[in-house]
């Protein structure tokens, strides 16, 4: 069973919205047929960088990353990753068309300084059906 | 210039123990009534040939992923041999409305093939020999060479 990512509040992040599955045939002549294979966007995007964190922050993360074996089990994001944004706009991102989340590469750890961290994350929100 | 498409495929398939599994392929994670019956959704492709002026039956692929609903259609359907496929392509519109242009063919199953991550369903086109071309005639040597153990026939 796949858990909540932690609660934490990230130093930066940035949202990139899903894409329709569609699919372009070009003419010889130019003009385009365009077609649409389904209804929901898919494959957002999700980068979260927690700065000069302390270890236990860095373990939890990478506690994570393992339990949801490492990007195949996916999971739900809580809404302190989108702190600063506004009810409406988080109901935008945080879990579009149902959406659940995925590592899409191993969290990359920074050492700062003794006992702090930078810790890099990446995701990937898929369609869960 | 730009033309926009949205197509969807319903799929009905009757197995030969008379279940019936109903699939539709583009509205995703949603459950669309079409003809007064439930199709779910899968995300499924199908591809191949209709029909062809030889009268030989076409083949006709349809994709499943590996989940538990298509293994379970392959696995209670008896490989997918001699099912009953009436598959309708349907134009829709941004809104999702179910009442565009359609077209069903029906497919005979003949066979199913597993791998780690997708089920291939066969089938061939039902219709293809009764034609302009075969009336009303016995089927002999002559005309349709050796008979074959299964549905592909071929015109001499």
């Amino acid at each position: 069973m796949s858990q909540t990512f932690p609660t934490l509040k990230p130093s930066q992040r940035q949202f990139t919205l899903g894409a329709f599955p569609t699919k372009v045939y070009r003419s010889l002549a130019g003009t385009t047929v365009k077609r649409s294979y389904g209804n929901k966007p898919s494959g957002f995007g999700l980068t979260l960088e927690f700065s000069n964190v302390g270890d236990a922050i860095v373990l939890q993360i990478l506690n994570h990353y393992n339990v949801t074996n490492g990007g195949f089990s996916r999971f739900a994001l809580p809404s302190s990753i989108f702190a600063g944004m506004s009810a409406a706009l988080i109901a935008q991102v945080q879990a579009p068309y149902n959406i659940r989340w995925e590592y899409v590469s191993a969290p990359s750890v920074q050492s700062v300084y003794n006992g702090i961290s930078t810790v890099s994350v990446e995701l990937l929100g898929e369609l869960d059906v | 210039m730009t033309s926009e498409i949205r197509i969807c495929n319903f799929f009905r398939l009757t197995t030969t123990a008379g279940k019936v599994h109903r699939f539709q392929n583009y509205f995703i994670g949603e459950s669309k009534t079409f003809n007064g019956e439930v199709y779910l959704f899968s995300p499924f492709q199908a591809d191949g040939a209709l029909a062809s002026l030889n009268g030989d039956n076409q083949q006709l692929r349809v994709l499943f992923p590996s989940q538990e609903v298509s293994i379970r259609l392959v696995e209670e359907g008896d490989g997918n041999r001699l099912s009953v496929l009436a598959l309708t392509t349907l134009w829709t519109n941004a809104s999702g409305a179910l009442n565009g242009a359609q077209y069903t063919d029906y497919f005979v199953g003949v066979g199913a093939t597993f791998n780690e991550d997708t089920i291939e369903l066969r089938f061939r086109s039902s219709m293809d020999s009764v034609g302009a071309g075969f009336p009303a005639r016995v089927l002999s040597v002559d005309n349709v060479g050796i008979l074959p153990l299964d549905a592909a026939l071929s015109l001499q």
